[in-house]
C-alpha cells in the first residue's frame, strides 16, 4: 500500500505530464526566474548592456549578438537579460502585496458582512470603476517616473481585484459548517479569519496570482513604453520595444525581440497558472 | 430487459476501479424491480450503463444487454438515442438539475409529450390531463411557471410525467425520492405505484433505502461492491434474508418500535474497488465466513424456489 | 424531579425574507416578508435525558439548534442553561460557556476544515481553554481512540478519510471539552445504513462514558427515536407535539404527527398500507396560515382551527397543540 501523500504526489506528477502545455509554462517561468536570479546575483552578462558603440549599431542577430544590437549599438541579448530581474521584482512585488492586502480586506469584509463589508467594498469599487490601464497611467503620471513609483501605481490598480475575490470566497467559506463549528467552540472572529477563512481562500487567489504575474509584466512594459516607470539607461522590455519601434523597417529585431520576450514570459505564467489550477482543483484529485 | 454478465471498469488516476463485476439481471414486463445497495456499490453505474450514458472513463469489459428480446449495443450512440427517452426513460434524484431552468414547465412538457397530433391545443390538453393526474394544483398556472418556482415534490411529479408521457416500456428511477421529505416521499411513491400500473411499464427502482424498496418493489436485488449478492421476491427477502450482507444490512436499521440498546453493525468498511478481496467480496466482513469463501468466488445461483443468492452457505 | 439542564422559553427567530435596508427581522416595514423560522418554541431538557426534534425540511429545526447554541441572536425569547439565562451574556461570559455546548453537523465533508490536520481539528476547541500543549495532545490522543479511530489518523487531512471516519473526527472534536449538551444535527444523514449504525452506537457509548445530553435533530424518525427519550415534532416553526419516544410513535395525537409517522417507509413489505398520504405540501414560512398552521392540510380541520391558533396543552403525559385532540381520539 502506498502512503496517501506519496500517492498524491504520483497523481500530481501524472497530471502535469498529461498536460504538455503546463510543462512549457513551467519551463518558461523557471527559465525566467533562474535567469533573473543569476543576473541579479552575479551581474554576469555577455556585454555591458549600457555600452554605446555606434560602430555595431543595428546589427542583425548573429552568433556574437544572438538578438542583434539596437540603434545605439547595445547588445539586445544583454539588455533583455539585464531587464529580467527588474520585471521579476515588479511582478512579484505587485502581485504578492496585492494578494496580502486583498486577503485581509476581502476576508474581513466577507466574514463580518454588513456595514464593514459595505464600507470596504465601496472603497474597492471606486478603484475598480476606472479602466485599470488608464488608472495606472494616471497614477504613474502623477507620481512621476521611477521603478518604485511604477510599483506603487500598479499596486493601486491591482489590490481591489484580489479583495473582491477574497471576499467572494470568504462569503461562501463563512457559511460552511467548519466555521460554524469553530464559532460554537468559542473561537473569536480574528482567529476564525486567520485559521479558517484565509487558508481556504489563499489557494484560489494563488492560482489567480500566477496567471496575473504575466499581466503585471505586460502592464509594467506598457507603462515603461509610455515613458513612465523604468528610466534610461536602465533597460526594460517595454522601454526597449518603444526605443526600437522607429527602426522597425531597417532592424525588425530591435522592437520585435523584446516584444516576443514579453509575450513568452506572460504566456509562460498563464500556462503555469492553468497547470496549478488543475493540480489544486479537488475535482481532479478525486 | 435482460442483462448478462455485465462488467464495467473505470479508468482513473488512481488505477482501475472495478465498478460492476459480472451483473446478471432481469426485469420482466410490468414489474417493479428494486435495486438496493449502499453508496458506491455500482447501482447508479448500472442504471447509466443500460441507458448508454456511461461517463467517458468507463470501459465496458464484457456482457450482453437484451431489450425486448433483441441484443442492444449501449455504445452505439445513434441507436441509443432512438431508444432513450422513448422506450427507456429515467427519473433522477435531483429534479431541479434535470429540468431546464429557462423554459417553462409547459414548454418542457409539450416537448416531451409525443402523441399523434402536433397541434398545440391537443398537446396542451394532454399536458393538463397529466398534471391533474399527478395531483398538481392549478395546472393551468403551473404550465406557465419555471422549475425553480415549484417545490421539490412538484418538480419530481413533472419529471415523472416527462418520463411516462412518451409511453416507455422501461422506467429507470434512480433514488427518485431521496431528496424529498417523508410526507412528500409517501405521496410520490403512491403516485408512482399507481401510474406504473395504469401505464403498464416496467420499473427499475434504485435506492439505498430498504424502507422505500419494501414499500414499492415486487422483486428486489441487493448489490454489493459491483455484484448482485441476492435476488428474490420482496416478501421473502425481508422476511428471511439469505445472504449475510442482506441480513446485516436489514438488522442495522434502527427500529421505530421496541428500542434495542445496541444496533448490530457490520464490521469493517466497503472494500476498495481498486483492490477487491479475493474469493467472496463480502468475506472480510462476513460473520459466517468459511475457508472456502476466501479463495473461491460464489456464483449467483438458484436456491429454493425462485430465489437467487451468491453465497456458499446455500 | 430531575434538574432542568436547558430551558427554552418562547423562543422566536425571524429572518428578513429579502436583503436590504427596509427589511428587518421584526418586519416593521413589511410584515409579510419575514421568515418565521422558529416561532414561539418552549421546552425543557432535563439532566440525563435525550431529546429528539423531528420535522421536515423548512420546519425550523436546524435554525432552532443554531439559536440554542447562540449562533443566531434570538429575535425574542429566553434560553436558560442550568437556570442561568444565556441569551444576554457578554461575549466573554459566552466564550467561557461555549465548551459546555457543542454540536455535530450533518455533512462531515464541510464540517471539517480541509486545510487542517485531524489532530488540529480535534484540538481546536480544547486549546482555547487548556493552555498546556502537552495536556491537549494527550487528550486528543485519548479521544481519537475513544471515537474508534487510531492515532495514525491524527496526521491525516479530512479528504483522506471516509465519510464515517470524518463524522468520528467531528464527534471527537465536539466532545473533547467535556460538554454537557451536544446537539446532533442530522448526524447520520450523509452516511450509509451500515455506517449509520456504527455512528449511532458510538454516540451512545460515549454518552455512557462522558455523561453528556444529546438533542438529536433529524428528518429521519427512526434515527431520532433510537437516540432520544422524548421527541418533539416541529411543523412550520412550532412544536406541535412532545412526548415519550415510544408512546409518541405508537400513539401520535396531533394530526400532523399521525401523518408524519404514517409516511415513514417501513422496511417491511407487509405493512404497505401503513403508508398514509397527506394533501398538499408545507406552506412557506413567510406566509403562515392563520389559526392552526396545519389546518389547510389537516383531514380533521374545523372552523375553529382556521381562526384560533392552538397552544401546547397537556394531555395524558403529552403536550399537544391541537384543538381537536379529544374529538379525534373518540372517533
Amino acid at each position: 500500500m502506498i502512503s496517501t501523500t506519496k500517492q498524491d504526489m504520483l497523481i500530481t506528477l501524472r497530471l502535469i505530464r498529461k498536460n504538455i502545455l503546463s510543462i512549457v509554462g513551467i519551463v518558461i517561468v523557471s527559465l525566467f526566474v533562474v535567469t533573473s536570479l543569476f543576473v541579479a546575483l552575479t551581474g554576469m552578462l555577455p556585454y555591458d548592456p549600457n555600452e554605446i558603440n555606434m560602430q555595431r549599431r543595428l546589427l542583425p542577430p548573429s552568433f556574437t549578438h544572438p538578438f542583434g544590437t539596437d540603434h545605439l549599438g547595445r547588445d539586445i541579448f544583454s539588455r533583455v537579460l539585464a531587464a529580467a530581474p527588474l520585471d521579476l521584482i515588479v511582478a512579484f512585488t505587485v502581485v504578492s502585496i496585492s494578494l496580502i492586502i486583498g486577503l485581509i480586506i476581502g476576508s474581513v469584509a466577507g466574514y463580518y458582512a454588513g456595514k464593514v463589508d459595505q464600507i470596504l467594498m465601496r472603497i474597492t469599487d471606486v478603484f475598480l470603476a476606472f479602466p485599470p490601464l488608464i488608472l495606472a497611467v494616471a497614477v504613474a503620471v502623477a507620481l512621476g517616473a521611477g521603478i518604485d513609483k511604477l510599483i506603487l501605481a500598479l499596486l493601486i490598480v491591482w489590490w481591489p481585484i484580489y479583495s473582491r475575490m477574497a471576499r467572494a470566497s470568504a462569503l461562501s467559506i463563512k457559511e460552511s459548517f467548519f466555521v460554524k463549528a469553530a464559532k460554537i467552540s468559542g473561537l473569536n472572529s480574528l482567529i476564525i479569519i486567520r485559521k479558517h477563512i484565509i487558508p481556504n481562500t489563499v489557494s484560489t487567489l494563488l492560482i489567480y496570482a500566477t496567471l496575473d504575474m504575466g499581466t503585471v509584466i505586460l502592464y509594467a512594459s506598457v507603462l515603461s513604453y509610455l515613458g513612465l516607470g523604468a528610466q534610461p539607461p536602465q533597460s526594460e522590455w517595454g522601454r526597449m520595444v518603444f526605443d526600437g519601434q522607429s527602426y522597425l523597417i531597417q532592424a525588425w529585431w530591435s522592437p520585435i525581440i523584446p516584444g516576443l520576450v514579453i509575450f513568452f514570459v506572460a504566456l509562460g505564467f498563464n500556462l503555469m497558472g492553468d497547470a496549478i489550477r488543475d493540480i489544486l482543483d479537488p475535482r481532479y484529485r478525486r | 430487459m435482460e442483462v448478462e454478465d455485465l462488467s464495467i471498469n473505470f479508468e482513473t488516476l488512481y488505477g482501475t476501479l472495478k465498478v460492476l463485476n459480472g451483473v446478471n439481471f432481469i426485469i420482466n414486463e410490468g414489474e417493479i424491480v428494486g435495486l438496493v445497495g449502499e453508496s458506491g456499490c455500482g447501482k447508479s453505474t448500472f442504471a447509466l450503463s443500460i441507458m448508454g450514458l456511461l461517463p467517458p472513463q468507463a470501459k465496458l469489459m464484457g456482457g450482453k444487454i437484451y431489450f425486448q428480446n433483441s441484443e442492444i449495443n449501449v455504445l452505439d450512440e445513434k441507436f441509443m438515442e432512438k431508444i432513450r427517452g422513448r422506450k427507456i426513460s429515467m427519473v433522477f434524484q435531483e429534479p431541479l438539475t434535470s429540468l431546464n431552468p429557462i423554459l417553462t414547465i409547459g414548454e418542457q412538457l409539450m416537448e416531451a409529450i409525443k402523441i399523434g397530433s402536433d397541434k398545440k391545443d391537443v398537446k396542451k390538453e394532454e399536458a393538463l390531463k397529466w398534471l391533474k393526474r399527478v395531483g398538481i394544483p392549478d395546472p393551468e398556472r403551473t404550465l406557465k411557471r419555471y422549475p425553480h418556482e415549484l417545490s421539490g415534490g412538484m418538480r419530481q411529479r413533472i419529471m415523472i410525467i416527462m418520463a411516462l408521457a412518451t409511453k416507455p416500456s422501461l422506467l429507470i428511477a434512480d433514488e427518485p425520492t431521496t431528496a424529498l421529505d417523508v410526507t412528500t416521499q409517501a405521496q410520490i411513491l403512491k403516485l408512482m405505484k399507481n401510474l406504473v400500473k395504469e401505464n403498464k411499464v416496467s420499473v427499475l427502482f434504485i435506492s439505498h433505502d430498504l424502507g422505500v424498496i419494501a414499500q414499492i418493489a415486487d422483486r428486489v436485488a441487493v448489490m454489493y461492491a459491483g455484484k448482485i449478492v441476492e435476488e428474490s421476491k420482496i416478501f421473502e427477502i425481508f422476511e428471511n434474508p439469505l445472504h449475510p450482507y442482506t441480513k446485516d444490512l436489514l438488522s442495522s436499521i434502527p427500529k421505530l418500535e421496541g428500542k434495542s440498546e445496541k444496533l448490530p453493525t457490520i464490521k469493517g468498511s466497503v472494500p476498495n474497488l481498486l483492490n477487491l478481496p479475493e474469493g467472496c467480496i463480502y468475506h472480510t466482513r462476513c460473520k459466517y465466513v468459511m475457508d472456502n469463501c476466501k479463495v473461491k468466488e460464489p456464483e449467483l445461483k438458484e436456491y429454493l424456489t425462485k430465489r437467487k443468492v451468491a453465497c456458499f452457505l446455500y | 424531579m430531575a434538574k432542568v439542564l436547558l430551558r427554552v422559553e418562547n423562543l422566536k427567530k425571524y429572518f428578513p425574507a429579502k436583503g436590504g435596508l427596509f427589511y428587518t427581522e421584526k418586519g416593521i416595514l413589511a410584515k409579510a416578508s419575514v421568515i418565521h423560522a422558529v416561532d414561539d418554541v418552549s421546552f425543557n431538557l432535563f439532566e440525563n435525558e435525550n431529546l429528539g426534534i423531528v420535522g421536515e425540511s423548512g420546519c425550523g429545526k436546524s435554525t432552532l439548534a443554531a439559536t440554542i447554541l447562540l449562533l443566531y441572536k434570538p429575535t425574542f425569547g429566553k434560553i436558560y442553561f442550568y437556570d442561568k439565562e444565556i441569551t444576554q451574556l457578554s461575549s466573554e461570559e459566552l466564550r467561557r460557556l461555549r465548551p459546555k455546548l457543542q454540536m455535530v453537523f450533518q455533512d462531515p465533508y464541510s464540517s471539517l476544515n480541509p486545510r487542517m490536520r485531524v489532530k488540529d481539528i480535534v484540538a481546536e476547541p480544547l486549546s482555547l481553554i487548556e493552555k498546556n500543549k502537552y495536556n491537549v495532545t494527550q487528550k486528543v490522543r485519548e479521544i481519537i481512540v475513544k471515537v474508534g479511530l487510531r492515532e495514525e489518523h491524527l496526521e491525516r487531512y479530512p479528504h483522506e478519510l471516509s465519510a464515517g471516519q470524518r463524522q468520528r473526527v467531528a464527534i471527537a472534536r465536539s466532545i473533547i471539552t467535556n460538554p454537557k449538551l451536544v446537539i446532533l444535527d442530522e448526524p447520520t444523514s450523509a452516511l450509509d445504513v451500515s455506517t449509520q449504525a456504527q455512528i449511532l452506537n458510538l454516540l451512545k457509548d460515549l454518552q455512557k462514558e462522558y455523561g453528556m445530553n444529546y438533542i438529536s435533530i433529524s428528518h429521519n424518525i427512526s434515527v431520532v427515536s433510537y437516540m432520544s427519550d422524548r421527541i418533539a415534532v416541529m411543523y412550520l416553526g412550532k412544536i406541535v407535539e412532545i412526548g415519550k419516544t415510544e408512546d409518541l410513535i405508537i400513539r401520535p395525537k396531533h394530526p400532523y404527527t399521525k401523518i408524519l409517522m404514517g409516511s415513514i417507509p417501513l422496511p417491511d413489505p407487509k405493512r404497505r398500507d401503513y403508508m398514509m398520504e397527506v394533501i398538499g405540501e408545507t406552506p412557506s414560512p413567510v406566509n403562515i396560515p392563520t389559526g392552526c398552521r396545519f389546518h389547510p392540510r389537516c383531514p380533521y380541520a374545523k372552523e375553529i382551527c382556521k381562526v384560533s391558533e392552538p397552544n401546547l396543552r397537556e394531555i395524558e403525559d403529552r403536550l399537544v397543540a391541537c384543538h381537536l385532540v379529544e374529538e379525534i381520539e373518540k372517533s
